[in-house]
């Protein structure tokens, strides 16, 4: 081979010599056709990139039923990522996980994300019971991979409860549902510059999920770099509370704009900040929540169940008198450990007692708690279904398009599904993300106690009381002032021009107090006369009624800062934690940037704004990432 | 029948065609599980998972246009590393609870093995075991898997040039233990390290 790397070739032969004495240590080579082809024979190839294909948002969804009183169930998944090995294996197995469409991407082999895919073939579920709970000891995030068990004979064809075979003709999945699982991934690429000539609106549904940045910071912590599949750059510019004025109504924009501190001179960066409005403790709707919580064996992986239980509790903490809670655990089986109820004491004692065992049945834990919901369904109130998992490997029989649906048609009737992930290795973002974008939801991602807190205490308001729906952006840029455009981020939640005003469109769903930032990078026209640059819309429908309004506001080319300096520090931070998920993101906009760039300019920012602890916590990222990229 | 022919057979479908892939590439997989697990057992397991996973995603596959060979070996071969990257992390949880695993005990070397006198084998083993762990996994990939640097690199999730100064530093560390064994200290080592973390940035 002609990389030459080393100048001493004799020794280079020696080191050959030694890899090939120690590999001849294994003995032969094992006759692994044999061994495999029961099952090859069993099993057609995935069909690549299908996964792609259903994440991508519908276009012709069901219309809304307005009318319907939009109680939300939180389904809050818990799930506790069931991908360790041997927790797949439930329920007739669809998939024994190996996950082709991984494999299509370069990038996803970067990381643990995909490398944790294919758990799916291993141990049988029994072996996954029952181990020792390293989870008091373990450190935060640094969530090992799930299995505590060790991986039995990998799929071994005719062992009983092993994930049996992929694809298998006897399961009611649809062909596209298989590989569907163990999509962890899922790389949705990088917005073009788009000439404004050629197409002024750019169009695409709200997202408040933060999961993104705390997966990375999960990857960072632990040393690794994110697989940049794993990056979506808006969950990373969202997790960060820019600090807008609260809104009275309940959206208002702020528009702002400077010289862009990367990349080259002549760009600059707009800022589309939307502020929901907060909606207080007092105000705030009644709520019937049904936990599902996934307590498979993977969940009693580092401190998967002692997060979720965290949360819980805090939960329990922060409810209004007229609130309900039930919880359905899930693992081989889902089982009601309490319908909804106001009796606290009765909820902590059974939290505390939550074990984990068992393989993961997601599709009966849903199952179960939907109809637990829909049981307990009270009209006027919030109705909604947290999962709280580390992904699901297996959801049961159907396979995630079915359950996607069903999931859509609940929501429909009233009753929404947040997801919240745990777990680090092994862990389902593609999953969870679907799931609870079709349950108009939220998606969030737990790795600390800090995080658990600000999600379960002070931030419970924003997760149950949902101030819009199907909210959606569409900016109108002027051909005049603005050359061309760039969209950073939000590439999953794109929409078409003629889909902002199509209220059959699904969107994004918003929670009281939340805020949504979007940033675009702008080639203006050199010499344009005064005027606007952008006009920015908004349209969403009320979660109750239906009904349907939009606000906008404009912005033009005077009120664009010259250079960064004249722009908020806060700004100047956004534009920072924005170039650093495109450069984990491995962006082509970004190729020329640096994260030492990023840190200088996130640290002269810090020096002049009223810095957080997240904010803070950033820097110390940064400096992870440039440590780990050398 | 070549090998590229052989993986539009199995995108196709036929299993059949796929013997010839397993045939030809489970050694050096094998091999390579060994190197990294250490475990005879495990690295069994790893190789089957490994297969099962490449036959199932073996659509997605994209033969290489130029160049010798498909790229198929390289590419399995990183579904394989993947697998064992996720094992040990798995691992290294339970050893802090039950200790670690018990070595494998080392068979007698047959063959081109012989090759090596046990002598030389011991000593580099030696110097081998005081490798940074990444160091080691990029000499492995390269003197035994035999894989170029912009595959190693696209196995590990790194740039190339972390894999060429990985691959140069063990090269250079290993090289220096051999020739000095007794003036290359953990200290030695550690500073090393550290200056080639300022090198490279």
């Amino acid at each position: 081979m002609n990389d030459q790397i080393y100048d001493n070739p004799e020794f280079e032969a020696r080191v050959r010599a030694w890899f090939t004495s120690e590999a001849s240590d294994a003995g032969a080579s094992q006759e692994f056709w044999d061994r495999i082809q029961p099952e090859i024979e069993n099993v057609t190839p995935d069909t690549p990139s299908f996964s792609a294909r259903i994440l991508r948002f519908s276009t012709s969804g069901p219309a809304r039923s307005l009318a319907v009183a939009a109680a939300f169930v939180v389904v809050l998944f818990v799930a506790v990522v069931a991908l360790s090995s041997g927790v797949i294996n439930i329920g007739g197995g669809i998939d024994s996980g190996s996950d082709s469409s991984n494999f299509d991407s370069p990038a996803a082999t970067s990381g643990p994300a995909a490398t944790a895919a294919p758990a799916a073939t291993a141990a049988p579920a029994a072996t996954a019971v029952a181990t020792s709970r390293p989870s008091q000891s373990g450190s935060a995030a640094t969530a090992a991979p799930a299995a505590t068990a060790a991986p039995g004979p990998s799929g071994a064809p005719g062992v009983p409860g092993a994930s049996g075979v992929p694809g298998d003709p006897g399961s009611p999945g649809t062909p596209a549902d298989t590989g569907f699982d163990n999509t962890f991934f899922e790389d949705y690429g990088v917005n073009p510059y788009i000439a404004t000539e050629d197409e002024r609106f750019s169009t695409f549904a709200m997202d408040v999920d933060t999961a993104s940045y705390t997966i990375t910071r999960g990857y960072l912590q632990q040393g690794q770099l994110p697989p940049s599949e794993a990056v979506r750059v808006e969950e990373f510019v969202n997790y960060f509370d820019q600090g807008y004025a609260p809104s009275t109504d309940v959206f208002s924009i702020e528009l702002d704009g400077v010289r862009s501190p990367f990349g080259e001179d002549n760009k600059h960066l707009l800022r589309v900040g939307i502020q929901g409005k907060d909606v207080s403790f007092a105000e705030r709707k009644d709520a019937v929540i049904t936990f599902v919580i996934d307590t498979s064996g993977s969940m009693g992986t580092d401190r998967r169940i002692g997060l979720a239980k965290r949360g819980l509790t805090l939960l329990i903490d922060n409810l209004r008198e007229g609130d309900r809670v039930g919880i359905v655990e899930y693992g081989s089986e889902a089982r009601v450990l309490i319908n909804p109820t106001d009796d606290k004491q009765a909820i902590r004692e059974l939290i505390s007692a939550l074990d984990t065992g068992g393989s993961t049945n997601a599709e009966d834990g849903l199952t179960t708690g939907y109809a637990m919901a829909t049981a307990f369904f009270e009209e006027g109130k919030t109705n909604r279904v947290i999962l709280v998992s580390d992904g699901v490997a297996n959801v049961g029989q159907t396979g995630p398009d079915a359950i996607l649906t069903k999931i859509k048609e609940f929501s429909n009737d009233g009753i929404t599904m947040s997801a919240v992930g745990v777990g680090f290795d092994n862990f389902n973002d593609v999953l969870l993300e679907k799931l609870a974008d079709h349950g108009d939801g939220n998606y969030v991602y737990i790795d600390t106690d800090d995080e658990a807190t600000d999600l379960f205490g002070d931030g419970l308001t924003g997760l149950l009381e949902v101030i819009a729906s199907d909210a959606k952006i569409q900016v109108e840029f002027n051909p005049e002032t603005v050359d061309r455009y760039r969209l950073i981020g939000y590439e999953n939640r794109a929409l078409t021009t003629e889909q902002f005003e199509d209220d059959s469109v699904d969107a994004g769903e918003v929670g009281a107090g939340h805020s949504v930032t979007a940033l675009y990078e702008l080639r203006l026209v050199d010499g344009a006369p005064e005027g606007t640059v952008a006009n920015v819309r908004v349209r969403y429908a009320d979660p109750e009624s239906g009904e349907v309004s939009e606000l906008d506001s404009t912005i033009t080319n005077q009120a664009l800062n010259p250079e960064i300096e004249g722009g908020s520090a806060r700004f100047r931070f956004t534009a920072a934690v924005a170039e650093f998920a495109e450069l984990l993101k491995e962006s082509f906009w970004a190729q020329e940037g640096t994260l030492e760039a990023v840190l200088e300019e996130a640290q002269i920012a810090i020096a002049l704004m009223d810095a957080t602890p997240r904010d803070r916590e950033f820097i110390t990222l940064v400096e992870n990432a440039i440590a780990l990229s050398n | 029948m070549d090998e590229h022919a052989a993986v539009r057979r199995c995108q196709d479908g036929q299993s059949d065609a796929f013997r010839l892939i397993v045939e030809r590439h489970s050694g050096v997989l094998y091999g390579t599980a060994y190197l990294m697990t250490r475990n005879r057992a495990r690295a069994e397991e790893m190789v089957q998972e490994a297969l099962l996973l490449a036959w199932r995603g073996i659509r997605s596959f994209k033969p290489r246009k130029s160049g010798t060979g498909s790229g198929l070996r390289s590419w399995m071969i990183r579904i394989l590393v993947n697998r064992v990257i996720s094992e040990t992390r798995r691992n290294r949880v339970e050893e802090t609870a039950m200790g670690p695993e018990t070595p494998e005990p080392a068979v007698e070397p047959e063959g081109e093995a012989r090759v090596m006198r046990a002598e030389e084998r011991e000593l580099m083993g030696a110097a081998m075991s005081t490798l940074p762990d990444e160091q080691r996994k990029a000499l492995t990939l390269r003197y035994y898997a035999d894989l170029s640097i912009p595959e190693i690199a696209r196995v590990l999730g790194w740039a190339e040039g972390t894999v060429k100064s990985r691959i140069h530093r063990g090269l250079r560390h290993l090289e220096q233990a051999l020739t000095l064994p007794e003036t290359v200290s953990d200290t030695d080592l550690q500073t090393d390290s550290a200056a080639s973390m300022r090198d490279e940035q």
